[in-house]
Order: structure tokens, then C-alpha cells, then sequence
């Protein structure tokens, strides 16, 4: 298929290794600030914000960006996904992801 | 018999009492006809208690009523309602799979219209979670891209134009959204046929069925849950499930050990059981204790170095195991 495209599920850990890619983290936001957000995922991460972003500080994100060279997330696409997420859910899940290859991430 | 049908067969008691006052002729061809009655009302209450069970499949959403849905009859839903009178395909083929879109993707089709396979198993109806990322109503259908991270894949939702509002959608672009279907292939193009779509409101779901896919990916791949003592399968947790291991006869191991390979499992049970200071156990003494090869003991620890198990201490060659 020519446009299988994945976005891995990362946690801030993870972001060395997706360095000018695009990846899928979910967080909870902790700041902010006009067009920057931080967001805790295991980590704190930088997220830069496009014009249609609309989170909320203290519930969970999800963002869908790329990895820029400082390891902060130009997000591509923003969304907030509530206050009643589990994060260590989450980050173990990014975790298999990464543990069972063949059936999330594909290698392009 | 004929006069317990007095009461059995509403609606018909004078038919039947008749029938015990004829000649012996009369009284055989009525009895069949009571016997056609009985029948017709067992048949009836049959067919009310199937409808109920079909309410409840659709309420369920688990899709079997996909024939009216998705606007053609396919052999899964006619087998579903054949299988009263026993025949058509296995019981048991009928399986609700929950699937990544890459498993999707990269399911096998061993020729063109043959049924797919993930895994080695055939897949018939299956469940997926995703992002919605376009919607595209069409006169017959909305077509809907879906994203879940893993790979994109087009569904298409059948219109029921009897049905007041089967065109919304009800749900917006970037919404989660669980999705139970068939997967169809349509000149080499492959999408959903989808039977029911609903939002998703709780985003633990869909880290719930990431895990529930790799779950049963895990159970069809490396065989199921607690299988040969300590291959427990459930190695999707991080670290979690030791209690899950406790019923499991003679398996000392820990349950974090449960996705890693045979070799894996004995170079940690040997640098468990031999006692040998602070510093580890150094590759020769491995391969001599375990009389496994230098490089089959190199490639588990490795492994064994990636789950985090063992640590390399004095050199990159010995390994304690870490415990916290």
C-alpha cells in the first residue's frame, strides 16, 4: 500500500530515536503558554501548536507532530482527550508497541 | 398425547377434540394436521426467541445482522442464521478479532476473494479503534478514512435510507471511533465493510484495545496464556502479572520472563540459581553451566539485556541479574 503511513506511540523517553519523525505521544498538559504547551508523558515534552489547538490545561493530549532536533513536537494535529486518562496505561502501552513491532509500527 | 394438545396448541382446541371422535383414518390425517399445528407454534416460539437473541445481538453491536447493514448477504451472516438446522460454515470460524490497522494492511489473501488471514487464522468480523480522519458521504455509503497510528484504512458504512438519521454520522473528524465490520477486498483496494460504528467517549479504550490486539496476536502467535508452565503469554505488561503465575506447576520463573526465548529463560534460571557473588557470571562460566554455545548465550543475554532482566557488570561479557 503506498500511503501507510504509522505514527508511533512514543513516550518522552523514546524521542532521541524519532528525531525528524513523526510519532503520536499522549500526555497530561501541564503549561500553557500561546502557541507552546508542555505536557507530561513519561517526561516532560515541548509541543509547538498549530492555529487549531485547543487543549486544556490538566487533562490528557494527544498530539501528532514531528520530532524536531531539539526534541520538542511540531504538532501536526492536537487533541484533548479528557481528565480521566490513565498515563501509566499509556506509557506502557507505547512501551509494547515498541516490544511487539510487527503488528504497530511500520518500518518506511 | 392428541389430548395434551387440547392445551398446547392455542387456538385449535375444537380441531384436535374433533379428531378423537373420528374413524381411525380421520383420526391418523387430523393427527398429522395437529402435528402440522404443534409444529407451526414450535417453530413460531422458535423464531420469536431467535429474533429476541438478534435484538440483542444488535444492541450488543456484535453484527449479526450485518445482512440488512451492509446491503448484500455474505456466507458469515447467512451460516449465523443456518445454523439453526446445522450446516454451513464452522461455528467456530466465526471469531471477532481486534486488530491493528497494520494488521489489517498486512493481512494475507492468498489469491484474489480467498479469505484472509492474520496471524495463520482467518479473520471474519472484526474490531478496530482509530482516529477519524476524513468522512465522505456518498449516496449509497459514508466512506470514512481511519488512522490509529498504525496505518490508515478506509470504512464504509451503508446508508439505510429507511432509517431516519443512518446518514449522520455522529461523530466529528479527529474523533476516536470503534468500528466492528468485514474486511473486503475491492480491486486490489482493501476497506471495512463496517456493520456498526460508534464513538468512542473514554480514551482508555483505545489504549484497551492496543493491548487486547496484542493479546491476541500473542495468544495465536506463541500459543495461549499459561501454556507449558511459564510460557504465560501475557508479556504485554510491562511488568506486571506475577500473580498469574503462582497456579502454574513448578514455574519458579518470573512472569517477566514469559516473552523471551528458551535460551533466554535458561541462562536466567542458571545466573539465578548459582551463587556467585556481586559480580555477576562471566560468559565462560555460562556456557560451561548451561553447555550452551558462546553465541547463543551472547544473543540471550542480549535479549535478556533489552527486557532490563540482567545487568553487564565488571565487562560487557558478565551479567548479574537485576533485581529491584
Amino acid at each position: 500500500m503506498a500511503e501507510q503511513m504509522s505514527t508511533p506511540r512514543i513516550t518522552a523517553a523514546y524521542l532521541d530515536n524519532f528525531v525528524g519523525r513523526t510519532v503520536t505521544i499522549v500526555g497530561k498538559v501541564t503549561q500553557l503558554r500561546g502557541d507552546q504547551a508542555t505536557i507530561d508523558a513519561d517526561g516532560v515534552v515541548t509541543i509547538l501548536l498549530n492555529r487549531d489547538s485547543h487543549l486544556a490545561n490538566g487533562n490528557a493530549a494527544q498530539v501528532i507532530g514531528k520530532v524536531n532536533p531539539d526534541l520538542s513536537i511540531k504538532a501536526l494535529s492536537t487533541r484533548d482527550v479528557g481528565s480521566g486518562v490513565d498515563m501509566t496505561l499509556c506509557s506502557a502501552v507505547a512501551e509494547l508497541t515498541h516490544r511487539h513491532k510487527e503488528i504497530f509500527i511500520s518500518e518506511n | 398425547m392428541l389430548r395434551g394438545l387440547t392445551g398446547s396448541v392455542p387456538g385449535h382446541p375444537v380441531r384436535v377434540r374433533q379428531a378423537i371422535m373420528r374413524t381411525p383414518a380421520g383420526i391418523l390425517a387430523e393427527a398429522e394436521d395437529a402435528e402440522r399445528l404443534l409444529a407451526g407454534a414450535v417453530g413460531d416460539a422458535v423464531r420469536e426467541s431467535r429474533d429476541a437473541a438478534y435484538d440483542g445481538y444488535s444492541k450488543t453491536s456484535y453484527g449479526a445482522q450485518g445482512g440488512d447493514d451492509s446491503g448484500g448477504f455474505f456466507a458469515g451472516g447467512g451460516s449465523q442464521q443456518g445454523s439453526q438446522g446445522g450446516g454451513g460454515k464452522s461455528y467456530q470460524d466465526e471469531s471477532l478479532r481486534p486488530l491493528t490497522i497494520k494488521q489489517i494492511l498486512d493481512a494475507e489473501e492468498p489469491y484474489s476473494g480467498a479469505e484472509f488471514k492474520v496471524d495463520g487464522t482467518p479473520i471474519t468480523q472484526i474490531t478496530f479503534v482509530g482516529q477519524v480522519r476524513s468522512i465522505n458521504p456518498q449516496q449509497t455509503n459514508l466512506t470514512i478514512r481511519v488512522d490509529d497510528g498504525t496505518g490508515q484504512i478506509d470504512v464504509k458504512k451503508w446508508i439505510d435510507a429507511d432509517k431516519q438519521g443512518d446518514a449522520e454520522p455522529g461523530f466529528e473528524i479527529d474523533s476516536h471511533i470503534r468500528v466492528w465490520g468485514r474486511l473486503k477486498s475491492f480491486s486490489n483496494k482493501r476497506h471495512v465493510g463496517a456493520h456498526v460504528i460508534r464513538p468512542v467517549t473514554d480514551f482508555n479504550e483505545v489504549n484497551y484495545h492496543l493491548l487486547e490486539a496484542t493479546y491476541v496476536h500473542l495468544v495465536n502467535t506463541q500459543g495461549p496464556a499459561g501454556a507449558g508452565g511459564n510460557a504465560n503469554g501475557d508479556s504485554m505488561f510491562v511488568d506486571g502479572g506475577d500473580g498469574f503465575n503462582a497456579g502454574a506447576g513448578g514455574a519458579q520463573l518470573p512472569s517477566k520472563l514469559s516473552g523471551c526465548s528458551a535460551a533466554a529463560k535458561k541462562v536466567y534460571s542458571y545466573l539465578n540459581d548459582t551463587p556467585g557473588g556481586n559480580d555477576g557470571m562471566h560468559l565462560s562460566n555460562i556456557t560451561g553451566g548451561t553447555g550452551m554455545g558462546m553465541r547463543e548465550v551472547i544473543t540471550a543475554a542480549d535479549e535478556l539485556l533489552g527486557q532490563g532482566l540482567i545487568y553487564t557488570t565488571v565487562d560487557d561479557e558478565t551479567w548479574a541479574i537485576l533485581d529491584y
